[in-house]
């Protein structure tokens, strides 16, 4: 697959809030980072599972607007608009995917 | 008066945001004469200058005070000819240049209305206090009453549409046209009783000639338009570029030529001629050339333009380096490759211009500034420094060209009453200068402040870029490989990271070194933008980059802190 359809895949689950197709998109390792910090917030496939099962139980109105996407080699950047979780009106951020042959192996988040 | 009407609607808009200030220890330059008036104070009251004396003055209302020790004090200047419906972008004259499957017209349209109150600051910021919008549509009026009256801008006078024998297709297609076609007396005195109502400040014909519609054949329309103009106390502005439409426009009421005779030398009797109408000359030199270069996409890359024109709209002075032989729209390759016989052309009718404002200046005519701000090339704001540069190249001193600036473009439109001098009784438009521009005219770049209705305006504080503009300016000043204006969009202290964390290089001169070399070494380096994602103060750019031969595709994570550009990340 190429790193955009893995990403795409990736939205598409977490707009059906199908937290295992979630999980799947990233690798067994998978690290998620704030932009700008070291220390990763979520690392390997039970943290995310953990964290996002949570998000997507608590907010069934769910959604991930995709704005804009840039793809550079492995690496895909979305600027998305997420409305309906829980508490957070509107969460805009950019989301910067590195991806491998199946799946994607890191992610950093930067918020406004 | 003859004029009250206008004036009366001048001191109208000046009332808003007047402010009353003492400044104390200037040195004001004399527009009349040069002369340098030292150790003055002057007390500025509801944005009027209501008192100017060698003797220190009581500060009875506690207003307040600055001193301005060491620095000059000129009139704020004025800019007689701009198009606020015009951008000065590569697609803001579709009837010029056809790109508009690039940018279509209406996408065009409603950039220029919100570039408007961008401009306003960049005017303001360059010492520009006035402008003369001398014709577009009727939302102009929104330009005068609505946006200019609820923000920091400079004075706003403005017409509705040009009356003009011709009108451009490309321009026809829009409900509020920029050009109306007139080709009868009924025509001419419709569009007039339609503009009347909102109280256009002068009326501006666009004296197109041609084997087809000869000026002669079109001079009694002209002249009725005159006729309507002065019956009302406005003026009439004419662009008539030909020798004898020139003439014809000035026979038939003419108070304001806007544009060079560029097809003959001038003679004495038609300076004669002018003189006995009090009519002004508004050589507007520039213009013309610039569209050239943006159709070759080789701007000249002055540094008012890259440190003030709007960003994106100089970023478009170059978009035709993103195609290559086999991409190129068809209407801009005939523009490229040999261009020798079009600077010819250029050169030849700048030497005629040139000539012309010499013998006019020399023969007393009322000459005055004016750059048509808004056509394709020609940058609102900051082309008002290179129309200077190119006055003076046409042979007028620092102080010719400081009158042209101020009280000769307020004479032209009759408010020499209100604006062009710091007098008694004016308008409080100043500006502060570390350096005297009558010893050079260059040192109208030594702005300090900018005094609006008697509101004293720091230049740093004038124009808040976005990060995004700061970004694109920082992406053509690269473009333009000039290194200052590069450099001057980055803070001190600015880091260089490898995505995601690795640092790489680090402050302004480290900076300064590594891409002084490069576009010393890279004549045709380009950087286009192909896609742009912009939150909060970062702005994330996926570029692709001409560097001799070869193409790099790199994605660079800008953060803005404070104006500037303070850390940069590089995914490749």
């Amino acid at each position: 697959m190429l790193p955009e359809e893995i990403v795409q895949k990736q939205l598409n689950a977490y707009n059906a809030r199908d937290i295992n197709t979630f999980v799947a998109c990233h690798a067994h390792n998978a690290q998620l980072y704030s932009f700008s910090e070291t220390k990763a917030f979520a690392q390997g496939q039970e943290q995310i599972r953990t964290i996002y099962s949570e998000i997507f139980k608590n907010s069934p109105q769910l959604h991930s607007k995709l704005i804009h996407r840039i793809v550079l080699g492995n690496k895909v950047i979305d600027h998305e608009e997420i409305t309906g979780r829980k508490g957070i009106e509107v969460l805009e951020f950019i989301a910067i995917y590195e991806v491998d042959d199946t799946s994607i192996v890191k992610a950093y988040f930067i918020r406004e | 008066m003859k004029y009250s009407f206008l004036v009366c609607m001048a001191l109208l808009s000046y009332s808003l945001y007047a402010q009353n200030l003492m400044i104390n220890n200037a040195t004001i330059i004399d527009v009349h004469t040069g002369e340098l008036v030292e150790k003055q104070q002057l007390l500025i009251e509801n944005g009027v200058i209501t008192k100017i004396s060698k003797k220190a003055l009581k500060n009875k209302n506690k207003y307040q005070v600055i001193d301005v020790n060491g620095k000059y004090l000129m009139p704020g200047m004025i800019d007689t000819h701009i198009h606020f419906f015009q951008t000065g972008s590569l697609y803001t004259r579709p009837d010029a240049i056809d790109l508009t499957s690039v940018v279509s017209y209406e996408e065009e349209l409603a950039f220029a209305e919100e570039l408007v109150n961008d401009s306003f600051k960049r005017y303001l910021r360059l010492g520009i206090t006035t402008v003369m919008d001398v014709g577009g549509p009727f939302s102009n009026f929104k330009v005068r009453d609505t946006i200019a009256a609820e923000n920091t801008s400079p004075n706003v006078y403005v017409t509705g549409p040009l009356f003009s024998p011709y009108q451009p297709e490309a321009l026809a297609k829009t409900a509020d046209v920029p050009i109306a076609k007139i080709t009868s007396i009924e025509d001419a005195t419709a569009l007039f009783n339609k503009m009347l109502p909102y109280k256009p400040d002068f009326i501006k014909i666009w004296y197109i000639a041609s084997p087809e519609i000869p000026a002669e054949k079109t001079y009694p329309i002209v002249k009725h338009i005159a006729q309507l103009a002065h019956d009302n106390s406005l003026k009439l502005a004419v662009h008539a570029t030909q020798l004898n439409t020139a003439i014809l426009a000035v026979k038939a009421g003419a108070d304001i030529l806007v544009h060079s005779v560029d097809d003959k030398e001038v003679t004495e009797e038609f300076a004669q001629l002018l003189k006995e109408n009090n009519v002004t000359y508004v050589p507007t030199l520039i213009v013309s050339k610039n569209y050239f270069t943006s159709f070759t996409g080789t701007p000249s890359n002055h540094a008012q333009d890259l440190n003030f024109a709007n960003p994106k709209t100089y970023r478009s002075l170059t978009d035709v380096q993103r195609y290559t032989k086999e991409t190129m729209p068809a209407v801009l390759k005939r523009f490229q490759g040999n261009t020798d016989g079009f600077l010819k052309y250029y050169d030849a009718n700048t030497v005629l211009m040139n000539k012309n404002l010499k013998f006019l200046q020399e023969q007393g005519v009322n000459i005055a500034t004016g750059t048509d701000a808004g056509n394709i090339g020609t940058m609102h704001a900051s082309s008002y420094l290179q129309e200077i540069e190119a006055m003076e190249k046409g042979g007028l001193t620092s102080l010719q060209l400081l009158k042209a600036a101020t009280i000769n473009a307020a004479r032209g439109f009759g408010l020499e009453n209100i604006l062009g001098s710091i007098k008694e009784g004016k308008v409080a438009d100043i500006i502060i200068l570390d350096e005297n521009p009558i010893t050079d005219i260059q040192n109208l770049t030594t702005i300090e402040s900018v005094i609006k209705d008697g509101a004293i305006l720091k230049v740093s504080d004038i124009i808040k870029e976005t990060p995004e503009q700061i970004v694109q300016r920082q992406v053509n000043a690269y473009n333009a490989r000039d290194i200052d204006a590069f450099i001057a969009t980055y803070a001190d202290d600015v880091e260089f990271f490898n995505f995601p964390n690795e640092p790489g290089s680090k402050g302004k001169e480290a900076l300064r070194n590594q891409f002084n070399a490069m576009f010393k070494r890279v004549p045709n380096l380009y950087c286009e933008i192909k896609k742009r994602i912009v939150i909060g103060n970062k702005v994330i750019d996926r570029e692709h980059v001409r560097f001799g031969d070869q193409y790099s595709d790199v994605v660079a994570i800008y953060e803005i802190e404070n104006g500037k550009i303070s850390k940069v990340t590089f995914l490749e």
